[in-house]
C-alpha cells in the first residue's frame, strides 16, 4: 500500500514542482522555455554525480566523473539548483535581449545539447550505461522497501511545501508585480522604469533552479538515471500542467500537476484489466485525451481550473 | 514670455534616426523650457513620435545628443530615463491588460523595497509598509483623475477613455519632472479631453513641464504655452501659437493653405 501509494505521490509531486518553476517563467513572466527537460536534467546528473561520487562499476569497467569523496546528499542537492539555474542564467543572456521566440528557440536546442552530451559522454555521465546506486535521503537509517518509500514520500511532499511557500511569497512581492507587467507588456514596462532584463533573467534563473530540484529528487527516487528520460516530452507534461491548472497561480498548477498525473496513472493501472490489444493502445489513447484536453482548455477556459488572483489589498484610507 | 533665458529642461541636438532608407528623424535640433506646456505639430510621417521614442530610450538615435537637465541621457536604457524624471505615456494606450488599474500605477512608481530578488531575502521586513505607503499614492493619484472607483478593476476591462486617464495616471507616478505625451487627448469625448487638459494644465503650474505631441490644432492653440513645428524629421519653425497660425511657412507643410 504504502509502495503504490509512494508510486503515485513521488513522481507526481516531481512533476508538479518542476511546473511550479515553469509557472515563474511561463505564467507569471511569459517566458517561453522549451528546454525543461534539460533543467531537470541537470539537476539530476549533477545530484547523481555529486551524490555518488567518481565511481566504477567493477566487471563492466565504466565509470562517471564524480568527486573522490561522494557530497552529502543535501549539498548535492543545493549544487543541483545551482548548477542547474546558472545554466539557464547562462543561456538567458544572450536571448532574453532578442526578441521573445528566441529564448523558445535556444532552450530547445539547448534541450537536444543537454541531452546528448549525457547520452554519449560515457566518462563524464556514465552514458548511455545510465548513472546508478544514487544514494536516497535517510536510506542508512531506515531499512529500504516500502518504509523507504514511505520516508522519500514525506520529503517530496515537505519540498513541494517549502517551494511553494517561498514562490508565493516572491509572486505576491513587488517583484512578482514587475515580473507579471513583463509578462502583460515589456515595453511599457521599460517605459515605466523597470529593468525588463533583470527581471526576466532572475525570474528564469530562479525557475531554472526549481527544475534542477526536481531532477535531483528524481535522481534520488529512481536510484539510476537513463538518459532518454529527458526528452522533450518532459517539457510538454509541465505545460500541460500549467495551462490545465492555471498560469499564473501557484496552486492552481499543484492541482493541476496531480490531477495530470493521476490520469496517467490511472491508465497505467488499468493496463493489467484489459485485453493486451486494448493495453497496447492505452498509451496513445491517453496521449491523444490529453491533447485533445489541452485544445478544449485553450478554447474555452485559458485561464486554467484555478485562474490567476486578482491582487486586492485593503483600500488605504 | 520670450523675455527670461530659462535653461532648457530637454535639448535635441542633431538626432537621426532612420529605418532603412528613411530618415524618420532628419538632424533634428530643439529645446524644450521648463515649467511650460510645448506642443509638438507636424503632418503625419512628420518624426513626432519616433522623435519621442527616442527621447524615452525606446529608440537608440543614429546621431546626435538628447540631455534632459543638461546631462546625456542618449544611449540609456528607458528605465534609466524614467528613473530621472522623464517619462513619456504611448500614443495608443499600453495598459498592463490583467493587472488591476491599482497594480498598473503600482509598477509604474520608482523603485520600493522588494523589487530586487536580494530584498526579499535580506529586508522582507521593510516590504509591507513600503507597499502600503504605495498603495496610499497611488490611491491619491487615482482620486486625482478620476479613477478611484475603478482600483481593483483590470486594466482591460476599462474604456478607451480611461485608458489614456491611465496611461497619464501611471507617468505621474513615475514622479515626472518632463512628461511627453503623445496624443493625450485623441478619441477622447470633448467633456474627459477637457478633463484631461486642465489636468495638465494643473499640473504644470505645480511645476511639472509639458511636451505634448497633439493633432487637434484647437487644443494645441489653446493649451500650448509654445509650439514647435516638425516637417520631414526636422523643426520647421517654432514660436507662440497666433505666431505659428500666421506664419506662412507652417500654413503651406501643414495647417493647409
Amino acid at each position: 500500500m504504502v509502495l503504490q501509494l509512494a508510486g503515485f505521490v513521488v513522481p507526481a509531486t516531481i512533476l508538479v514542482i518542476l511546473s511550479l518553476g515553469l509557472n515563474l517563467q511561463w505564467g507569471h513572466t511569459g517566458l517561453f522555455n522549451a528546454g525543461v527537460a534539460a533543467f531537470v536534467g541537470v539537476g539530476a546528473y549533477s545530484f547523481g554525480m555529486l551524490s555518488t561520487g567518481k565511481f566504477a562499476s567493477p566487471g563492466v569497467g565504466w565509470y562517471h566523473w564524480g568527486p573522490d569523496q561522494p557530497w552529502h546528499i543535501v549539498y548535492a542537492a543545493l549544487a543541483a539548483m545551482v548548477l542547474a539555474g546558472a545554466l539557464g542564467v547562462l543561456i538567458a543572456i544572450p536571448t532574453l535581449r532578442l526578441r521573445a521566440d528566441y529564448l523558445a528557440i535556444a532552450t530547445l536546442a539547448l534541450a537536444e545539447i543537454v541531452r546528448l552530451v549525457f547520452k554519449n559522454e560515457r566518462h563524464f555521465t556514465g552514458g548511455d550505461q545510465n548513472l546508478s546506486f544514487i544514494p536516497r535521503p535517510f536510506q542508512s537509517l531506515v531499512p529500504s522497501g516500502p518504509y523507504l518509500d514511505g520516508v522519500f514520500m514525506l520529503v517530496c511532499v515537505a519540498v513541494l511545501l517549502g517551494v511553494f511557500l517561498v514562490l508565493e511569497y516572491v509572486t505576491r512581492s513587488p517583484w512578482g508585480r514587475n515580473l507579471r507587467a513583463v509578462r502583460e507588456d515589456e515595453e511599457a514596462t521599460m517605459a515605466l522604469g523597470k529593468d525588463a532584463f533583470t527581471l526576466k533573467l532572475t525570474s528564469f534563473g530562479i525557475g531554472c533552479a526549481i527544475m534542477g530540484l526536481a531532477g535531483a529528487l528524481l535522481a534520488s527516487f529512481n536510484q539510476v538515471i537513463v538518459p532518454d528520460q529527458f526528452a522533450p516530452a518532459a517539457t510538454f507534461s509541465a505545460y500541460v500542467v500549467v495551462i490545465l491548472g492555471g498560469s499564473g497561480n501557484n496552486r492552481g498548477v499543484i492541482l493541476g500537476g496531480y490531477l495530470f498525473y493521476l490520469f496517467s496513472w490511472t491508465t497505467q493501472q488499468v493496463k493489467g484489466y484489459v485485453p493486451s490489444d486494448v493495453n497496447l493502445r492505452l498509451d496513445y489513447l491517453n496521449q491523444i485525451i490529453v491533447g485533445v484536453l489541452l485544445i478544449v482548455f485553450i478554447l474555452f477556459r485559458p485561464e486554467g481550473v484555478l485562474p490567476e488572483k486578482k491582487y486586492l489589498p485593503a483600500a488605504m484610507r | 514670455m520670450s523675455g527670461t533665458p530659462a535653461a532648457p529642461i530637454l535639448s535635441i541636438r542633431n538626432v537621426t534616426k532612420a529605418f532603412g532608407g528613411l530618415r524618420a528623424v532628419d538632424r533634428c535640433t530643439l529645446d524644450v523650457l521648463p515649467g511650460r506646456i510645448t506642443g509638438l505639430i507636424g503632418p503625419n510621417g512628420a518624426g513626432k513620435s519616433t522623435l519621442f521614442n527616442v527621447i524615452a530610450g525606446l529608440y537608440a538615435p543614429d546621431s546626435g545628443q538628447v540631455l534632459f537637465d543638461g546631462e546625456q541621457v542618449d544611449g540609456l536604457p528607458p528605465h534609466r530615463i524614467v528613473r530621472k524624471g522623464l517619462v513619456k505615456t504611448f500614443q495608443i494606450p499600453r495598459e498592463l491588460r490583467n493587472m488591476t488599474v491599482l497594480e498598473n500605477l503600482m509598477v509604474a512608481a520608482p523603485p520600493i523595497a522588494g523589487e530586487r530578488i536580494i530584498d526579499l531575502v535580506w529586508r522582507p521586513w521593510e516590504i509591507r509598509k513600503a507597499e502600503a505607503e504605495l498603495i496610499h499614492r497611488a490611491e491619491g493619484v487615482m482620486e486625482s483623475v478620476g479613477l478611484r472607483s475603478l482600483r481593483d478593476e483590470y486594466a482591460k476591462n476599462l474604456s478607451g477613455g480611461q485608458k489614456k486617464l491611465l496611461e497619464i495616471a501611471r507617468a505621474l507616478m513615475a514622479r515626472p519632472k518632463l512628461l511627453l505625451l503623445d496624443e493625450p487627448v485623441a478619441g477622447v469625448n470633448p467633456t474627459l479631453a477637457k478633463n484631461i487638459l486642465d489636468m495638465i494644465e494643473g499640473l504644470r503650474n505645480r511645476g511639472v513641464t509639458f511636451f505634448l505631441v497633439e493633432h487637434d490644432m484647437d487644443v494645441v492653440m489653446k493649451r500650448c504655452e509654445w509650439i514647435i513645428v516638425m516637417h520631414q524629421g526636422r523643426r520647421l519653425v517654432e514660436g507662440l501659437p497666433e505666431e505659428i497660425r500666421t506664419n506662412p511657412t507652417v500654413i503651406d507643410s501643414y495647417l493647409g493653405g
